[in-house]
């Protein structure tokens, strides 16, 4: 199989039709400004509400559960791991896919359909849980504490690197090149948290970060010691976003925008015509579009410190809940159809970590079903839908936090500036996926 | 040429970069707009290129069949059906391709036809979705090749040795 140039499918979703890009927009624009004038002027979902489910918290808790789920994920990781290290360095090495569409794209729908599974079985969880096991230590407990106000900063540095490496990096469908980020992953992660406790993992692993981000929309939701089904915009609302989560959001934005940007003619063209080596072009293309999203929503939401009575830097983290639906919305346009299609190659190729023929789960002989690129206009219908739906959602949850911060009479005025940058953002989606 | 394409290349670097520190959070939809009206500046001028290769960016180009026929295809051309050939004629000289990353709209089922010299010896790949197609090519000798798409979809043809787009084929 020939490398593709751009990440791992050989295939790209076709450009969304122009007539699609003006009526989301038009869409986006008429639905943002009848929720602010029209809608709710007082907070509605204060309270998170939802249905204790007694039964499931005491499967989900159970010790038995809870060392089934994570010896399975710790198993799958090594077996993983064992196409990385002993396998063939081609792109039937299920490795490729494991990372960059199983990790990266699958944590997204686990994590909606299973709220925090990921944090719950994450393997360099279970790793240094072990080693903690073996030397007697308290998992919790480490050489130095961690600063509170660290938050979820060093996972958006870990973002940056993983959007870097799906996006940038030369030759990152090589096993030499993984290997290194994946080594650099497994001791950053462990060596800190023996360092820092287990707390460091929930604060700089990129993957997990991000999952349970994602998971603050989930239908399940922990209330006190409780699982809880609930409405997701009532569980988002109610989210605490830790101390950069800012910064976590706007790497996930950022990347999955210069992801298209980088599929635009103007760029290939401008790229592939300079003297300056493409890594260099790369690598500032992608922060700038993450701080463009950082500082345009920070000022943003900054602005309401004029209509409120808490100091303006710290709305962007009370208001950052409002940009997940918008992550969401831009996941699923840009990577369904990958997620769908390559994720079956992934499973086909499980079977066969090392190339020798093997068929240990029965998959190998399984064809890929790629019946779905037959329909380029219900591809490009589901990917406008999920642009302007995710916005749809971003503002219900702006407003419902604007109102709920802000005076009544200065709500509308106060969350204006968000408004238009979520607006924004949701006009460059859709024209980045028209990929001119 | 080379010089000005830096230029150019810099100066929009500095207007991206400019823009991060403008207030209004709308201005990235502004940014993407410019990005796409620059874009569409370059889109009109690529034919002219595309058709005199060696009058472009690479004098030392050997003058070639590329340059008799013209390779334009244009996006909404009247043209486009199956039954017609999409051909397109790749000059590789200098370590830079024409076309260079040009998007070309086609019909699934429709052949595609590939006329390359190169001043060095590559491999053109065409992601077309399955196994793909791969074509050798060796140093001063013109070399045809033709693949067809099967299915809808993005597609790149690239120059594997200068890790390079060619072009973006969409077919529908």
């Amino acid at each position: 199989m020939l490398i593709p140039l751009h990440g791992i499918a050989s295939r790209r979703d076709l450009p969304l039709p122009f007539s699609f890009v003006m009526a989301g927009a038009v869409l986006a624009l008429v639905i943002s400004f009848a929720i602010l004038i029209f809608a709710w002027r007082t907070p509605r979902l204060k309270r998170v509400g939802g249905r204790d489910l007694p039964r499931v918290t005491a499967v989900v808790d159970s010790s038995v559960v809870q060392l089934i789920a994570r010896a399975l994920i710790l198993a799958t990781y090594a077996w993983a791991g064992l196409a990385m290290m002993a396998g063939q360095d081609l792109l039937t090495n299920p490795i490729f896919g494991f990372v960059f569409v199983w990790m990266w794209v699958g944590l997204v729908p686990i994590s909606l359909l299973l709220g925090q599974f990921w944090r719950a079985t994450n393997p360099l969880r279970t790793i240094h849980r072990g080693l903690s096991a073996i030397a007697r230590v308290d998992p919790e407990q480490g050489l130095l504490s961690l600063p509170a106000g660290i938050g979820v900063w060093p996972a958006a540095i870990g973002l940056f690197g993983f959007g870097w490496l799906e996006l940038v990096q030369p030759d990152r469908t090589t096993l030499a090149v993984l290997r290194v980020w994946a080594l650099a992953w497994l001791v950053i992660l462990v060596l800190g948290a023996i360092v820092f406790g287990q707390r460091w993992i929930g604060a700089a692993d990129p993957f997990e970060v991000y999952a349970s981000t994602i998971a603050q929309m989930s239908i399940f939701r922990r209330v006190g010691d409780q699982l809880r089904l609930v409405n997701p915009l009532a569980g988002l609302n109610a989210w605490r976003a830790p101390p950069g989560s800012t910064a976590v959001v706007a790497a996930l934005l950022g990347s999955t925008a210069f992801d298209s940007f980088t599929n635009t003619s103007w760029w290939i063209q401008t790229v592939q015509n300079s003297a300056l080596p493409t890594v260099l072009w790369g690598t500032a293309g992608l922060l700038t579009m993450i701080i463009i999203v950082f500082v345009t929503f920070s000022l943003g939401a900054a602005w309401m410190g004029r209509y409120g009575d808490r100091p303006a830097w710290e709305y962007p983290r009370l208001m950052v809940g409002s940009l997940l639906p918008i992550v969401l919305g831009y996941v699923v346009a840009h990577y369904a159809t990958l997620l769908i299609v390559e994720g079956q190659r992934v499973a086909i190729n499980f079977s066969d970590p090392l190339g020798r023929g093997w068929n240990t789960f029965g998959s190998a002989e399984m064809g890929v079903n790629s019946a779905i690129f037959n329909h380029p206009t219900g591809i490009a219908v589901m990917q406008a839908c999920a642009i302007v739906g995710g916005h749809v959602f971003g503002i219900i949850c702006a407003h419902e936090k604007a109102v709920a911060l802000l005076p009544p009479d200065r709500a509308v005025r106060g969350q204006m500036p968000l408004l238009l940058v979520m607006i924004g953002y949701t006009c460059a989606g859709l024209l980045l996926l028209f990929s001119p | 040429m080379d010089g000005f394409h830096d230029q150019v290349g810099l100066e929009r670097l500095k207007q991206m970069s400019r823009s991060t520190s403008t207030i209004r959070g709308a201005l990235i939809c502004g940014a993407v707009t410019l990005g796409l009206l620059l874009n569409g500046c370059s889109a009109t001028a690529e034919p002219q290129n595309t058709a005199s290769p060696s009058a472009v960016s690479t004098p030392s180009a050997p003058s070639s069949s590329a340059a008799e026929s013209p390779t334009w295809v244009p996006p909404s051309s009247p043209a486009l059906s199956s039954d017609n050939p999409l051909t397109i004629n790749i000059v590789i000289a200098k370590g830079k391709t024409i076309p260079n990353g040009v998007k070309y709209d086609m019909r699934v089922g429709q052949k595609v036809i590939l006329n390359v010299t190169s001043d060095a010896d590559d491999e053109i790949h065409a992601h077309t979705g399955g196994a793909g197609y791969e074509m050798q090519v060796q140093a001063g000798t013109p070399a045809k090749g033709s693949f067809t798409v099967d299915s809808p979809g993005s597609f790149e043809v690239e120059s594997h040795h200068l890790d390079k787009i060619i072009a973006i084929l969409n077919a529908r």
